[in-house]
């Protein structure tokens, strides 16, 4: 789960970095416009002291938002635990990775007179959300109220969100064990036994294969004699009730079983198929 | 890779999307090294 951790953070890690060299590139380009340019060293220094502040508000925000997940209990905390430890760290890391290597980086390999403008598309965009934090800063009360309105939802919605730790899977396959009431029915019997239900559950519209399992190995888990059977049973991919709630799939599973009551009832055969 | 385009395309220059790249395996780097240091495994 560490190594979840870090394919979550991978996203974030460039951040810091980003947000250092994006000021930079810009001092720099400000600074190849003037009449006396200073030396790119004190440029670079200053830059990514400005925006010191920032990064690091920036990560601790983000660090603040995974730390209750560090102190969850249980199976759950066990599993989210080293996910989440791996992230936090990372993400420090990603910070002084940030506030030394890069720097040093860009005071090493960045042109020292950059005179390409930005890219015309980014300048578009710039302008586009100049203009609507403008809009939106007219009618601040406005904006504060829908805001306000759009938590107040969010918050209301919050009882009717599920929750599972492990949710239903739904496989489309069935295990589903068949045994006899004699305890010395023969391997032959149960074999012919099975065919014959094999026949009929691949008769439904819905199963796509059905292997039968009769017998044990030498050091099988499976202790029992030939008088049990296990059947697998492949759902077909696009079977209707795949897409049903749970308890669908439960009635189908259990008119398989009605199914074997009533056709096998020599042995009394008790089939039950769990998901 | 794409990580590598998206800079480029933001930063317009090779050399700065490069360094903002070093940051990821510097930064998964410390922190393999922080948690092999306290003993912990990738796979706990």
């Amino acid at each position: 789960m560490t190594l979840g951790g870090f394919a979550v953070a991978l996203g974030v890690l460039v951040d810091d970095a980003i947000i250092g060299i994006e000021n930079i590139l810009r001092r720099l380009r400000e600074n190849a416009r003037l009449q006396a340019p200073r030396s790119r060293l004190e440029i670079v220094r200053d830059a990514s002291l400005e925006v010191r502040g920032p990064v690091i508000y920036a990560t601790a925000v983000v660090v603040v938002v995974f730390l209750p997940e560090l102190f969850t209990s249980s199976v759950q905390g066990r599993f989210v635990g080293p996910l989440t430890l791996a992230f936090i760290i990372a993400v420090v890391a990603s910070l002084l990775v940030a506030m030394t290597s890069t720097p040093a980086l860009c005071a090493l390999f960045l042109r020292q007179h950059d005179e390409r403008p930005e890219a015309r598309w980014l300048q578009r965009l710039k302008s586009w959300q100049r203009g609507s934090v403008h809009r939106v800063s007219e009618h601040l009360r406005m904006t504060l109220l829908a805001l306000i309105g759009f938590v107040m939802v969010a918050a209301g919605a919050l009882p009717f969100l599920g929750g599972t730790f492990m949710p239903d899977f739904r496989e489309g396959h069935f295990v589903m064990q068949v045994s006899s009431s004699i305890t010395g029915t023969s391997l032959e019997e149960m074999l012919a036994l099975g065919t014959r239900v094999s026949a009929e559950v691949l008769a439904l519209p819905y199963v796509k294969s059905i292997e039968q399992q009769v017998g044990r190995a030498e050091l099988s888990e499976d202790t029992w004699g030939p008088h049990r059977s296990e059947f697998h049973v492949e759902l077909k991919p696009n079977a209707r009730w795949l897409r049903a709630p749970p308890r669908k799939s439960c009635a189908a599973s259990s008119s398989i079983t009605r199914v074997y009551r009533a056709r096998w009832s020599r042995f009394s055969v008790t089939a039950s198929a769990r998901a | 890779m794409l990580i590598l385009a998206v800079l480029y395309l933001f930063l317009r220059d090779v050399r700065a999307a490069f360094i903002a790249f070093t940051a990821i395996p510097l930064s998964l780097l410390a922190a393999v090294a922080v948690l092999n240091h306290f003993g912990l495994t990738s796979t706990p």
